[in-house]
């Protein structure tokens, strides 16, 4: 008896698993092949103009130094709206078409794509730039949003405030002046340090003295681990850089 | 990847910039508990009152604002003034208006167009298309795609005429093509992502550009390489300053 039982459930479970083999299986084949139809049907394969750049080559190109001249080109040949070779199931689609930008952007249901689950800098943890604010449980994004949107509006600006950081760049740039006859080097740094001491300022109320202030002041410290993190996925990328025939002012 | 040094290099520095986000926040609170007299700035107020779900996401949020406002900023200014150095005669033109207002329509004109041709969120961002969208020539962008917005290229459309030119006459109100412009502008984004932080930025850069022009004048040393990595940089800028008579 207790033979027989094992084999009927034996051949029971047998038949469930090859059934459920395929259905999965068939189900699978169809979802695929109702994706490639989707994606590539006759409609949308004809309207939508695919670049001649292989996947590797699209890969190097999102990762140079010159991504944005490289595309603007990529929309000279093609057009306003194309998609690129990119090693993903979905169509990656370049637009630059101002009319379908805005109705995609105001569209409340278009959300970022997973892509932005994760943000780097911060050390991979949700922020409010990323997809969502909590990686488990209910996501508080909309209120994280509410409560921050008001610290920004206009009459949050504190203008003494803004010009107490304007009497610091003057005292920098009189410096300059003074010091190396008006040779100003490195006017993104200068830009960059300015802006962190008159966020901070701004924002947070507390001093952050990039601008002037000794290497290890917070703001510069903040600005020196920034590069490090971005000179780091630079050489990463480097790698996959490609020499596109470029602008003379664009150097990749 | 978690072999290579680059990447471990990557991770240090992220996971320092996590600890300047804790040395800011306590900083902050040193400051309201220690000084009942200082003012913090409202961001910080929210920032030490919301219930994030842990001190790392404090911490994090606080870096992450900073992170977002300083480069797209500081960049804004140094493309503007560059633009500025290169048009003397827009440059004296913005002078002479700053001279008797303090917020002249010539300054938006200025700003927006540094920001049509420089715009430092060269990426523009990217969402999943929730439905089929039908563009104005018929491609139609299937539901489901990731679209990216690349804001470098779309400003410098042929059909912005002369769209390579620094032209802020462009944005005037009678100006042939504003409508058109003024529609397809969105340096900030748009909808419910949009930049938090527009306004603020935007008060800081015209603050700050009529502040410099109405007491310095700007020359061009060295041109700058554009250099694209998340944000639009001109590397290499070296500018002559000097004080407006």
């Amino acid at each position: 008896m207790d033979t027989m039982d094992t084999e009927a459930f034996t051949t029971y479970d047998e038949h469930s698993f090859t059934f459920s083999l395929v259905v999965a299986s068939a189900l699978l084949v169809v979802a695929i092949t109702t994706h490639i139809w989707r994606m590539t049907s006759k409609e949308n394969k004809c309207k939508l103009p695919l670049s001649e750049l292989s996947t590797s080559e699209t890969i190097r190109m999102m990762t140079s130094k010159a991504l944005p001249e490289l595309l603007h080109e990529q929309s000279l040949i093609l057009g306003k709206v194309f998609r690129l070779s990119m090693p993903q199931w979905r169509p990656f689609v370049m637009c630059m078409d101002p009319q379908v930008s805005k109705e995609i952007f105001q569209d409340a249901t278009s959300d970022k794509p997973d892509l932005y689950k994760v943000i780097e800098i911060p050390r991979g943890c949700p922020v409010l730039i990323s997809k969502k604010t909590s990686s488990v449980g209910k996501d508080s994004w909309a209120a994280e949003r509410k409560a921050f949107a008001s610290c920004f509006a206009k009459n949050q600006y504190n203008i003494s405030n803004a010009n107490n950081q304007l009497a610091k760049l003057d005292l920098y740039l009189e410096a300059t002046i003074c010091d190396d006859d008006g040779n100003l080097e490195g006017v993104s740094r200068i830009m960059c340090q300015y802006t962190v001491d008159a966020f901070a300022k701004a924002a947070y109320g507390i001093e952050m003295n990039a601008l002037g202030g000794p290497i290890d002041s917070l703001g510069n410290t903040f600005l020196v681990r920034i590069c490090l993190k971005c000179m780091s996925t630079y050489k990463l990328h480097k790698c996959t850089q490609v020499p596109f025939h470029l602008p003379s002012h664009w150097i990749d | 990847m978690f072999w290579n040094a680059d990447v471990k290099r990557g991770n240090q520095a992220a996971k320092e910039c996590l600890d300047v986000g804790i040395r800011i926040l306590a900083e902050a609170k040193g400051l309201r508990d220690n000084k009942p007299d200082a003012k913090l700035g409202k961001v910080m107020e929210v920032l030490l009152t919301f219930p994030f779900s842990s001190e790392v996401q404090r911490a994090a949020e606080t870096i992450s604002f900073l992170t977002g406002g300083f480069d797209t900023t500081g960049y804004t200014l140094a493309w503007t003034l560059y633009e500025l150095a290169r048009h003397p005669e827009e440059q004296t033109a913005l002078a002479s208006d700053l001279s008797t207002d303090s917020q002249p329509p010539r300054l938006t004109r200025v700003v927006n167009e540094a920001m049509r041709l420089w715009p430092v969120v060269s990426g523009g961002g990217i969402r999943v298309a929730s439905r089929d969208f039908v563009c104005s020539d018929g491609v139609v962008i299937p539901k489901g795609s990731d679209v990216s917005f690349p804001l470098y290229g779309s400003y410098r459309q042929p059909w912005i005429h002369d769209a390579d030119q620094f032209m802020p006459a462009r944005w005037c109100d009678d100006a042939p093509q504003v409508g058109e412009l003024r529609e397809a502008f969105a340096p900030f984004n748009r909808g419910r992502r949009a930049c938090i932080g527009q306004t603020h930025a935007l008060l800081t850069i015209k603050l700050t550009i009529a502040h410099l022009i109405r007491k310095y004048e700007w020359s061009v040393l060295v041109d700058p390489t554009p250099v694209f990595y998340l944000t639009l940089k001109p590397e290499g800028l070296r500018l002559k300053v000097k004080k407006r008579a």
